[in-house]
């Protein structure tokens, strides 16, 4: 018999620990990596302040229609008045800490009536209930039937809060959820989306639980001041991590006819709710800028904060001009990489011109921040003289 | 002109993920015990070493990246972000069946989370990654005593507790 030491067993306990159940390698994790990345370089820059988020928040997204087209046949029985889409609790979340959700909206967690406890709903239809953000936070949506109206609610809460604990709670003291609601769409020209923006306990890192009808293959997401993307929908379901949202945001839907050329849905603007900077108006984009005889190497605009724009020149040390025009409240802020050059553009929707001085080399290319005010719309080009 | 050979044998930090993506991911699920939470942790490593990556490559850039992903987790438990809630002593464990797969390797799963995190820390590098206890304190941040002090009192918990003696045993057959 050969001996077996300590350690010789604990390597194989490890060795066998970790390597039974270890899931595929995500296919995406080099953007995800490089999106953190940028986000991180972002809140370096120190270009806004960052709201340390404690607690969790959630709402409704826009649910303006896209097309408006019959649903698919359900999988499961639901009533006539509900949204005929599936349910997607995914059993991560006991239903006794949903069944909390429920309570806590009746309390009068939600945002549309008093702090008058809602009696018992005739019927509850579930479409969502899991964790999200790792683990860290739990989602809950779900349609209730008060006889009079229907709501449709989202919930959201800490994992740490709801989880692991056993009291489900009471209407006199509701577990800490937080809670939307809002008039349940009409089954027969459903919504397009319908979502919860969960705020994280790590400021950069907040998410998105979308529902559509299912066969929607994929979803393409934009908002200003965060990175955007394209993630695929599972049977009407999506989860994706989506950063700081600092403005608004556009949705557009790909369903199985755009998925064979002719293009996804044209996107739509929503709302988030419990994130004010995302539910401001869309302005007019700014005038088109001059180059005069500077030569073009990027330029971009919108509202509100600006994505981190990489223009490479990784080793160039050339001078650059920036050219900005704006209009709203107060002044766009440019920051070029960690900061060694900054400026303020006033918004009086005039050209202005700047020099940057000579660029220091950045192996990963350079990224030039530009900050301004959910109200604010800019453009701006880098330039070389 | 030629560059130096050296360089051509560094890796890009794409290549390395995509050769070591997997096994820093099974480090980072022995430190934080969820899969999920691993996969949140390396992401988080890899984006706090990818700006450095043109200066880190021309080291062991494995051996940073485990820095990073150890100090990462570190700051994460000091937050109390694992959202694991400490019990005094562990619950039961009735009718775990000592023979299957899956019963043990959960056990050992509960007896490495009761270690704590420096133990835990120390335990996976040194058993897992067959790192040296000098190497196991440079990723630290302490001294090889400690790395010695903290080997042992991890072990002797870890003797302590049934879950490995499955693997301890000997092998089938033998009476």
């Amino acid at each position: 018999m050969t001996p077996v030491t300590d350690e010789g067993a604990l390597r194989t306990a490890l060795t066998d620990l970790a390597a039974a159940d270890q899931p595929d390698q995500p296919r995406d994790r080099l953007n995800a990596v490089r999106r953190r990345h940028l986000r991180r370089r972002a809140f370096q820059a120190g270009a806004t302040a960052v709201v340390a988020a404690a607690a969790v928040v959630a709402g409704l997204l826009g649910t303006s229609a896209v097309g408006g087209r019959a649903t698919e046949p359900l999988h499961r029985s639901a009533p006539g008045w509900a949204l005929q889409w599936p349910d997607h609790r995914d059993g991560s979340v006991p239903q006794r800490v949903l069944d909390g959700a429920v309570t806590a909206w009746r309390a009068g967690g939600g945002d549309s009536h008093g702090v008058t406890p809602l009696p018992k709903p005739l019927a509850v239809v579930w479409y969502a209930g899991q964790t999200v953000a790792s683990g860290r936070a739990v989602v809950a949506v779900f349609e209730a039937d008060l006889g009079t109206s229907r709501r449709l609610v989202t919930a959201t809460a800490l994992a740490s809060d709801v989880l692991n604990r056993h009291r489900p709670g009471t209407l006199s003291a509701p577990r800490p959820w937080t809670v939307h609601d809002a008039p349940a769409p009409d089954p027969q020209a459903p919504p397009a989306l319908v979502g919860a923006y969960v705020r994280d306990q790590q400021p950069f890192d907040n998410w998105a639980l979308v529902l559509t009808r299912p066969g929607n293959p994929q979803l393409t997401w934009s908002a200003s001041g965060a990175a955007g993307g394209t993630v695929p929908m599972h049977d009407g379901l999506a989860v994706f991590e989506v950063g700081q949202v600092r403005g608004p945001v556009s949705v557009a839907l790909q369903d199985q006819r755009s998925a064979h050329g002719t293009g996804p849905a044209a996107p739509v603007r929503v709302g988030l709710r419990g994130n004010a900077l995302s539910q401001a108006p869309q302005l007019a984009p700014v005038a088109d800028l001059v180059l005069g005889g500077n030569r073009l190497v990027a330029g971009m605009g919108g509202q509100g904060r600006g994505a981190a724009a990489d223009f490479g020149l990784r080793r160039s040390r050339a001078r650059l001009v920036l050219i900005g025009r704006c209009y709203g409240p107060g002044e766009v802020h440019l920051v070029l990489d960690d900061g060694p050059f900054r400026a303020n553009l006033p918004c009086d929707d005039r050209q202005h011109t700047v020099s940057t001085g000579r660029l220091r080399p950045q192996p990963r290319g350079h990224l030039l921040f530009v900050d301004a005010g959910p109200l604010t719309a800019w453009s701006v080009t880098v330039a070389r003289p | 002109m030629v560059e130096p050979e050296a360089r051509l044998d560094r890796p890009s930090f794409e290549g390395f993920v995509a050769n070591r993506g997997a096994a820093l991911q099974r480090t980072a699920f022995l430190l934080t015990g969820d899969w999920g939470h691993a996969e949140d942790l390396l992401q988080t490593a890899l984006a706090r070493v990818y700006p450095r990556w043109e200066r880190i490559v021309r080291d062991d850039p494995e051996a940073y990246v485990r820095k990073a992903l150890v100090n990462t987790w570190s700051s994460w438990w000091r937050r109390k972000w694992r959202g694991e809630l400490p019990t005094a002593e562990l619950h039961d464990r009735p009718g775990i069946d000592p023979y299957t797969d899956a019963d043990r390797r959960g056990a050992v799963a509960t007896a490495l989370g009761g270690l704590p995190p420096k133990q835990r820390a120390v335990i996976v590098l040194r058993f897992h990654e067959d790192l040296t206890e000098a190497q196991v304190a440079d990723v630290l941040g302490i001294s090889v005593g400690t790395v010695k002090s903290q080997t042992a009192k991890a072990l002797s918990k870890l003797r302590a507790d049934a879950a490995l003696s499955g693997y301890g045993a000997p092998a089938a057959g033998g009476e």
